[in-house]
């Protein structure tokens, strides 16, 4: 994460965006995170439906938690970058926008539905269809760029290859390689207090 | 500090200071998950201590009272203990 932003303040050179664009070196990123912790929640879910693996209920689980997260932090730094750029915090028209807020607010339905049913195979099972079905609107979120007519939003990638200087590309690689890079440490981090957690309801009702 | 540098910091404070509140958040359980281990560590020596002490029993021989002077039968074979 430290030679990341190293390498966006220090080597990656300003284009026409002037300063401003260095918002993209971490912005995507995360958004590229957030699809990636949904994509990991939702192959965990088919792990639990397929295979019947029990710890997949729960590692889908803090792979959505930890995609929510990152959600978030999407919405909010691509907020401030339209503000600063658009001259508005949010643009209901712009179909990139609005379908990403559609899958955050998907996701976020899924703890609601989790902690609305008791712990079981029931819940297991209602849960890991849910975080499947929110996988089929990833590729849609990512095509949204592509379907929008408006093209307000900006296009880095197009089938050309990279928008940009061969060094700004390199920066946006190690930004994204550092940004899953944390995302895989958090979510090991709080797998293993779950997992911990767990353990210790199982030994405190075998013990009392 | 001019108006775009202030959007570019308030970005990156953002990301800092919600990944920040996450790990506090993560650090705060595990701090309870080791408070509640060392809770059932203190539980489980006081189970263990009397089953320590109940072979010592048994192992004293034939004892006066119910069972005249005959060896103690091991725990759970006399009748009541199941």
């Amino acid at each position: 994460m430290g030679a990341a932003l190293a390498l966006i303040f220090f080597y990656a050179p300003l284009d026409e965006d002037g300063l401003n664009q260095k918002i993209f070196y971490i912005h995507v990123p995360i958004a590229i995170t957030a699809y990636a912790c949904f994509g990991w929640g939702g192959w965990k879910a088919l792990r639990h439906l397929w295979k019947r693996d029990e710890r997949a209920d729960l590692e889908s689980y803090v792979a959505i938690h930890l995609g929510v997260i990152f959600g978030v932090l999407t919405l909010v730094t691509g907020s401030i970058w339209a503000r600063y750029r658009w001259g508005h915090w949010w643009v209901w028209s712009e179909d990139q926008l609005v379908l990403f807020l559609v899958l955050f607010l998907f996701y976020c339905a899924y703890f609601m539905l989790r902690y609305s049913l008791a712990p079981g195979p029931q819940r297991e099972n209602l849960s890991a269809v849910y975080a499947l079905f929110g996988v089929v609107l990833i590729p849609v979120s990512v095509l949204a760029i592509r379907l929008s007519e408006r093209f307000i939003h900006p296009v880095a990638f197009d089938r050309g290859g990279p928008n940009m200087a061969g060094s700004q590309f390199f920066t946006f690689c190690v930004a994204v390689a550092a940004m899953l890079a944390l995302a895989a440490m958090l979510y090991n981090l709080e797998l293993a207090g779950k997992r911990l957690d767990q353990r210790l309801r199982e030994l405190r009702e075998a013990l009392q | 500090m001019s108006t775009e540098e202030k959007y570019v910091a308030a970005v990156y404070l953002v990301v800092f200071l919600v990944l920040l509140a996450y790990v506090f958040i993560i650090a705060l359980k595990l701090q309870r998950l080791e408070r509640e281990l060392a809770e059932l560590a203190e539980l489980a020596v006081k189970e263990r201590e009397p089953a320590v002490q109940r072979p010592v029993r048994a192992e004293r021989g034939p004892v006066e009272g119910v069972w005249g002077n005959r060896e103690v039968p091991p725990a759970g074979t006399r009748s009541g203990d199941g």
